[in-house]
């Protein structure tokens, strides 16, 4: 149980760790479609829905472990922690509120990760022993094989598609559809990593009933040497590129082995098409349109809690009426003016001021 | 390769190579489209271009650091790319013909 001050205290650490290397706005660059100010619109309802989900859940008799499994995977659930960032309310009475939530969710992560905070740089669901049966169930194709070249050429392609839809679909968040996980260690000194996708056809978005597959899994193998880093939100923290470090792969669609070249292919070409297609129809939305949808990407999250809990499972009708009416206008922008110091200050000094952005113990 | 003056230093952010004809400042509202095989210049980038960066064969911006949008984008997809550039949109001209290489953050221009 998360019960220790210094456990909250290293948890808004490690989410201060994860942001502290470049703005945000290098990370994903918003402007044109703007979606991260909505995150001050919905930070308090939000939270407070899914906190009255938790307790409901708690109350019905859920263990813990089943609540973790509504999340479906860790990185999705550190993704709520990024609303901390974004609360608007002083009311002491939600601040203590936002406290216990905090140390639920820490206590979620504890059941989902090896490692609650990925302090390691690692972001590890399996056991080792886990990760290498997983490979005796794939075909795995390995630098030995006939063009290699090739096929690591299209599986790059597959890769890179499957990140920029998940974006198209979830905005900055799209760790709401993906968990990569690993590295895990093979006994030749070679390391795995999971690159799994799921919930690809969120119901919020028409358009991608024509994507022929809901889950997608790539479990790429590296050399030794690869530096592969997590930060707390489960995102490839690495800055170098790992394909040159490549030694293999299996590709997974749904439950079908799909790492030969022509179903690759396919899936790859598949994707984009429904990519495409997605991205003119995201161009064509107003604003309003756009931070709907952005709501809607959070509320992937919360509907199998709140499904399970018998409760609502829509967006909050008050953020978005706030929202429309731009009535957190001067909140937004003077958290974002707030900011602009900061490349002034030293690694600690930032770390300090984001880790009490998130943290609502404090005022 | 080694010995020529490249036209713009950035920050080496996916590694690689790839020559290909430029198209800058490429927005989402614009009717045009990036030819397969071009090189995307942009001042950064964003998941609505998303039909531009799956044609491009490198990527060059004026903005970011090896976490920006447009490098993990770019080291996905396994094609070079340069950020942080400053000047990419400003000195690139649409149909120019450069040399992108993303291991040391260098673009030339090609004859």
């Amino acid at each position: 149980m998360c019960t220790k001050r210094s456990d909250l205290d290293s948890l808004f650490l490690a989410i201060a760790r994860a942001l502290h290397g470049e703005p945000p706005f290098f990370i994903w660059p918003a402007p044109l479609s703007t979606p991260a100010e909505c995150e001050f619109y919905l930070a308090d309802h939000y939270l407070s829905q899914l906190r009255d989900d938790i307790s409901l859940l708690e109350k019905q008799g859920w263990e813990i472990a089943n609540i973790a499994a509504l999340f479906k995977h860790p990185s999705r659930l550190a993704q709520v922690l990024w609303l901390f960032g974004h609360v608007t309310s002083a009311d002491k009475g939600f601040r203590d509120k936002l406290v216990e939530l905090a140390c639920t969710i820490l206590d979620l992560l504890s059941c989902m990760r090896k490692e609650p905070l990925n302090a390691s740089g690692k972001n590890l669901l399996w056991a080792q022993d886990e990760a290498r049966n997983f490979l005796t169930t794939c075909d795995v194709v390995n630098s030995r094989c006939n063009a290699w070249d090739q096929q690591k050429q299209i599986l790059a392609r597959v890769e890179g598609t499957l990140w920029v839809y998940s974006e198209l679909l979830y905005f900055s968040i799209h760790e709401v559809c993906k968990e990569f996980h690993g590295p895990y260690e093979l006994e030749s000194g070679e390391q795995i990593l999971v690159r799994h996708y799921y919930d690809l056809k969120p119901k919020f978005w028409d358009f991608t009933e024509a994507l022929p597959y809901e889950t997608c899994t790539v479990v790429d193998i590296y050399e030794g040497d690869a530096r592969i880093c997590f930060d707390f939100f489960g995102r490839l923290s690495s800055t170098e590129s790992l394909v040159g470090k490549l030694s293999g792969f299996a590709m997974m669609v749904g439950k079908h082995d799909c790492s030969d070249w022509e179903c690759m292919k396919s899936v790859q070409e598949s994707t984009a098409e429904v990519a495409t297609r997605g991205a003119l129809k995201l161009r064509a939305l107003t604003r309003v349109d756009v931070m709907q949808k952005f709501m809607e990407a959070y509320n992937q999250i919360r509907i199998p809690l709140a499904e399970a809990a018998g409760r609502e499972a829509e967006v909050p009708e008050d953020a978005m009426e706030d929202m429309i009416h731009d009535r957190k206008r001067s909140i937004v922008e003077e958290a974002y003016s707030s900011f602009h110091g900061l490349a002034q200050l030293s690694k600690s000094e930032v770390e300090a001021v984001l880790a009490r952005v998130f943290d609502p113990r404090v005022d | 390769m080694n010995e020529r003056e490249p036209l713009l230093t950035g920050i080496p952010a996916s590694p690689g190579i790839a020559i290909g004809e430029v198209v800058v400042g490429l927005r989402p509202s614009a009717k045009r489209e990036i030819p397969r095989g071009g090189v995307l210049v942009s001042r950064f980038t964003t998941p609505l271009l998303i039909p531009e960066l799956l044609r491009a064969v490198a990527l060059v911006t004026d903005v970011g650091g090896a976490m920006s949008h447009a490098a993990v984008i770019a080291r996905e997809l396994g094609i070079p790319c340069v950020v942080g550039t400053e000047k990419a949109t400003e000195i690139l001209k649409d149909g120019m013909v450069v040399c992108v290489d993303g291991s040391k953050g260098y673009v030339y221009q090609e004859e």
